[in-house]
């Protein structure tokens, strides 16, 4: 069992504030009419990818989903290019060219959002193969949700991944729904993790709103993948606070009535009180990293403001390497 | 120059870019032990190993999605769809994922990754086995399509693709496979994106692709005999294409025929004609000629095929019809 | 009365045809402008048109005769006219050809000069009116015609349908013509004069067309400061006055440093025959020339080993015998390079076409004083725009390019004191 040190304890706690602190202010200027497009917010479910890569190297891969943006600054890539890139701005981790549901940062082994439902699975499966090949000794994360393991990738991928023994971890984030499905509609296992069976791989269900729990599955998964034991499968049971996307009041399928018992779990006060009571934070503490937190927000938001559109002849570029 | 068939090309191909860069593995169904259903892997597991020659699950999107990954990470996978009638099953790794994250991504992404497959009709497998979709992936920006004709194009265009930065969507002809053709014994990289002139000829022009090469250049033996001299051009690459060699022959011979095993419609000579139309449109003496596969899944009986997919005969017809006068 | 048929003269330097075909027998009935017979001259081919209407009276020389221009070869007129005073024509022994430029390979006889920039437009010849309503032509028969000045809704079409050809405007811009009517707000525009294409323009169109349509150029073109040319010139000229007798002009200087250029950069030395290319061993430079009826490109030959005075001269001299209609073949063919200079009538660039089967050109514009900025000042120089246009099928950009800032590093540092 891999124990949750002072630090990392407070490195999740941290990155989960970032996380949720972003994502309000992405929903802020959305609806202020300062960012094209749409995004899908991952409030709620910031234990999940805080917890997952505290054990994450910049060289240890991630694949993500169309609700990234929570992956993304756990994964290290920072404010500035991810604001720039929801601004569509030159400077975006994209260049304005990929937006909320495509950033990515091949530097910090983000091998990007993904706005194809598991789509990402069988990239991540591939990213771990070429890991093993190049005898590297790094690891390959794939978030998807409960909606991902009905696609014949999240079959492919995991099928491939498992056979091969490659050093992968697949996290299911399951928050209940699919887009609008709720989850006893779209699939009849009780646990997505029972699925692993079918893989021959082990399959763990945990506490999505539970950081300590998220980080000890994932310790445990991320260093058998590491030792080439293979892949494992988490379902980690959380839930999205906010509709599917921004704009989504959630009240068609019933997620409203289902949020309210799930908002009492908030892990950013559940986790405080946590740490709070270990003495590994205190109030003045909690302040601090919340002002540091707003002023790089802020800071970053005005970058991202200022900060020029692509050319028109930018459209153009990027599409190949060489032509 | 020595002789060796088209597909022994393929693998003298894998088998030197392997050698030469350990970055380059292959993957795909039954390419290990069983040498690949068309028999274009032979020998490279014993050579290589099975690290680096894996057999793969029946998981066409898998595939791709494992060479994309590994391409990302660095690799230079060589995957393989046994037919291109499964790139269907693959398609949303192959639209959405292979041809888009460079762009998406900004740039930042290596996307260094060939997909070989096999097209083609001419041995009665039927409508699931026999296709020609290259256009399907001419259509989306962020691929290369190569489509050899001939054993000495195959293998310097496999290597080219395997060097190649870019994604590569690499068709073979089942038919061809078993063709013998002049290849040079030392090392020749045939560039992606450039045509060859395969015939010359000074009355008409016809583009010709894959197995409507050799097709079009027997009907040009048996027209030559009627005084009509036909130029052959293989684009040899569908995109990025030679629009250049193509246009100068069209502005030399007034005449433009253009001919694919895929079906007519929304073909991808359709494109060729529209490039015509508008960049060489005071240079043409005729309307443009299509000769394709009849608008038809591919059928099994061979008496069936034969009718639906264009031929020799097709070609010739086609050309006297361009040629006709009052 | 009856009409005799002389051998045409086609061209200035034309002396002598070729009987190659008689398209009509003896007796035979013949409208006017139809073709009658086919002849060759030792540059074109070319369709003979009847003079006049009646019967084919008699013709006066055979097939494969050669006889000289003017000379009576047929008579046309009514039945039963009395054509005795028309004797047989002296036919003269074939002429060999004269030796073409010397190539590694062997090269098929030289064509006859085509000029520099783009012709206008024949003068329109009268037209039959054109027909009412749409008019099938391909886009190919379209362009020839209008490059040809050929009205090609009256003509008739051999394609699918009666579709108008390319082949059909070709053939009938190479019988007599009828022209496009020009287009004019009310009525057709009065035609000031008509000559059917013949002779140097015709020849001209065809060189021209050829060139156009079968030679994919690639053009490029360099701003030269000829200052310190300049000033060589002036330094030498009392010397070269004096000396050698010869008063040198920019344009000799241009064509001496242009011979040398192309013998350092042999690249653009070359040409493109059915199956090969020729690399030329004789650097012969042709210099475009305009005559009153047209264009003439007479050769210095070997020119990159002949001194400025000797340029100077045969330059001069080869363009005092091509307006004078005193140039002989020789003097015509060989070429393996043209220098085109439009300067003298104030062009600043322009862009002249290959002289094929040569392979490149060079355009020359006006030499004048320019604001041009040297070490960060502006400053007046003496520049012009010299500029290559080459087959881009076997010259390639690069060196082409190369020769074009080889030439300009010449023009512009003359180290090879021409003398």
């Amino acid at each position: 069992m891999i124990r949750l040190t002072k630090a990392k304890a407070l490195w999740i706690y941290e990155t989960m504030v970032r996380i949720r602190r972003f994502e309000e202010r992405s929903i802020e200027l959305f609806q202020a009419g300062e960012l094209p497009g749409f995004l899908h917010a991952y409030i709620g479910e910031e234990a999940v990818a805080a917890g997952v890569c505290a054990h994450l190297t910049p060289k240890d891969q991630i694949t993500s989903t169309h609700r990234g943006h929570g992956h993304m600054i756990a994964k290290g890539l920072h404010y500035k290019g991810m604001f720039a890139e929801l601004y569509a701005r030159a400077t975006g981790y994209c260049k304005g060219k990929g937006g909320s549901m495509h950033i990515a940062d091949q530097d910090l082994g983000a091998l990007g959002a993904n706005g194809i439902v598991g789509g990402g699975i069988p990239i991540a499966a591939g990213a771990a193969l070429g890991l093993k090949l190049k005898g590297e000794n790094h690891v390959v994360v794939s978030f998807f949700g409960d909606g991902a393991s009905n696609e014949g990738a999240f079959h492919e991928g995991i099928n491939i991944a498992a056979t091969w023994k490659l050093p992968a971890v697949f996290v299911c984030e399951n928050n209940g729904f699919a887009e609008s499905t709720p989850r006893a509609t779209h699939q009849a296992v009780q646990d997505i993790a029972d699925r692993a069976k079918a893989y021959g791989i082990p399959g763990i269900v945990v506490d999505g709103m539970d950081p300590q729990a998220v980080f000890e599955a994932a310790g445990e998964a991320i260093a058998h993948a590491r030792k080439g034991r293979g892949p494992t499968l988490i379902e980690a049971k959380t839930m999205r606070f906010l509709g599917h996307y921004v704009g989504d009041p959630g009240t068609a399928y019933g997620h409203d009535k289902e949020v309210g018992k799930w908002l009492k779990r908030d892990p950013l006060i559940t986790f405080a009180e946590t740490l709070e009571k270990k003495k590994w934070l205190s109030k003045k503490s909690i302040d601090a990293i919340h002002e540091k937190v707003n002023k790089e927000m802020e800071e970053a938001i005005e970058f991202a403001r200022k900060s020029p559109e692509p050319e028109l002849d930018d459209a153009m570029t990027d599409i190949y390497a060489t032509v | 120059m020595r002789e060796i068939l088209y597909r022994e090309a393929i693998i003298e191909a894998l088998d030197e870019e392997m050698a030469r860069d350990d970055s380059v593995f292959l993957l795909g169904e039954d390419i290990a032990e069983f040498g690949g259903s068309y028999k274009t892997t032979v020998g490279l597991l014993d050579k290589y190993g099975a690290e680096r020659v894996r057999n793969t699950p029946i998981s066409e999107q898998g595939i791709i999605g494992a060479a994309l990954g590994a391409a990302l990470v660095g690799m230079r996978p060589v995957a393989e769809l046994m037919y291109i009638d499964f790139s269907a099953v693959a398609m949303d790794q192959i639209v959405n994922q292979v041809a888009k994250v460079r762009y998406m991504f900004g740039g930042k992404a290596n996307t260094s990754l060939v997909i070989r497959t096999q097209g083609g009709a001419g041995r009665s497998s039927a409508a699931q086995h026999a296709q020609s979709l290259e256009a399907w992936f001419v259509h989306v920006p962020g691929l290369k399509v190569v489509m050899p004709s001939s054993a000495r194009d195959a293998k310097g265009l496999l290597k080219a693709s395997i060097r190649d930065d870019d994604p590569v969507f690499f068709i073979e002809h089942k038919l061809l496979y078993l063709e013998k053709g002049a290849v040079p014994e030392e090392e020749e990289i045939i560039p992606i994106g450039v045509a060859e002139v395969k015939r010359e000829g000074g009355d008409l022009t016809i583009v010709a692709t894959s197995s409507m090469v050799g097709k079009s250049l027997a009907a040009a033996e048996e027209l030559e005999k009627e005084g009509v001299s036909c130029e052959i051009i293989d684009p040899r690459t569908l995109f990025p294409l030679d629009t250049e060699t193509i246009l100068a022959s069209i502005r030399k011979t007034g005449r433009l025929l253009i001919t694919h095993e895929a079906v007519q419609r929304c073909g991808w000579g359709a494109e060729i004609a529209a490039l015509a139309a508008k960049d060489a449109f005071d240079y043409l003496d005729a309307p443009i000629e299509r000769v394709c596969a009849k608008e038809t899944p591919v059928p099994f009986s061979p008496k069936l095929e034969s009718y639906v997919i264009p031929g020799k005969d097709d070609v010739i017809a086609g050309v006297r019809g361009m040629l006709e006068t009052v | 009365m009856a009409t005799p048929l002389p051998m045409p003269k086609l061209g200035l330097t034309m002396e002598e045809g070729t009987i190659l075909k008689w398209r009509k027998d003896e007796g035979e009935a013949v409208e006017k402008g139809e073709i009658i017979l086919d002849i060759q001259t030792d540059k074109v081919e070319y369709e003979v048109e009847s003079p006049d209407g009646g019967l084919l009276l008699k013709t006066l020389a055979g097939e494969g005769d050669v006889i000289p221009c003017g000379t009576d070869i047929a008579v046309i007129g009514e039945a039963g006219e009395d054509i005795s005073g028309f004797g047989s024509a002296p036919a003269k022994a074939p002429v060999a050809a004269t030796e073409p430029a010397a190539a590694d390979a062997s090269t098929p006889p030289t064509p006859p000069p085509a000029p520099a920039p783009t012709p206008a437009p024949v003068a329109p010849a009268s037209a039959q009116p054109a027909p009412e309503g749409r008019v099938f032509a391909s886009p190919a028969a379209r362009r020839v015609a209008r490059e040809l000045g050929i009205d090609y809704r009256t003509l008739k079409g051999s394609g699918p349908g009666g579709r108008i050809v390319q082949a059909d405007v070709r053939a009938a811009a190479a019988s007599g013509i009828p022209a496009a009517p020009a287009a004019t707000a009310s009525g057709p525009a009065a035609v000031a004069g008509s000559t059917p294409l013949a002779g140097m323009r015709k020849i001209i169109a065809e060189r021209m067309l050829s060139s156009w349509s079968q030679v994919p150029r690639i053009t490029m073109q360099a701003e030269v400061d000829l200052t310190n040319l300049l000033a060589v010139r002036e330094a030498s000229r009392q010397a070269w006055e004096n000396d050698l007798g010869v008063k040198v002009s920019i344009n000799d200087l241009i064509l001496f440093y242009t011979a040398r250029a192309v013998r350092r950069c042999p690249a653009v030395n070359v040409r493109l025959t059915e199956n090969a290319l020729e690399q030329m061993q004789d650097v012969n430079i042709g210099v475009a020339v305009a005559v009153e009826q047209g264009l003439m490109v007479p050769v210095i030959r070997g020119a990159d080993q002949k001194s400025i005075d000797a340029i100077s001269r045969e330059s001069r001299a080869l363009a005092e015998a091509a307006r004078a209609g005193a140039l002989g073949l020789d003097a015509l063919e060989g070429g393996t390079f043209t220098v085109s200079n439009l300067g003298a009538y104030g062009v600043d660039h322009f862009s002249a076409i290959i002289n094929h089967p040569e392979s490149a050109i060079l355009s020359v514009g006006a030499a004048r004083e320019r604001a041009v900025v040297r070490n960060g000042e502006v400053v007046a120089r003496t520049t012009a725009f010299v500029g290559i246009n080459a087959d881009h099928r076997v010259v390639d950009g690069a060196p082409a390019a190369e020769f074009l800032s080889t030439l300009k590093e010449m023009l512009e540092h003359p180290k090879v004191m021409p003398a």
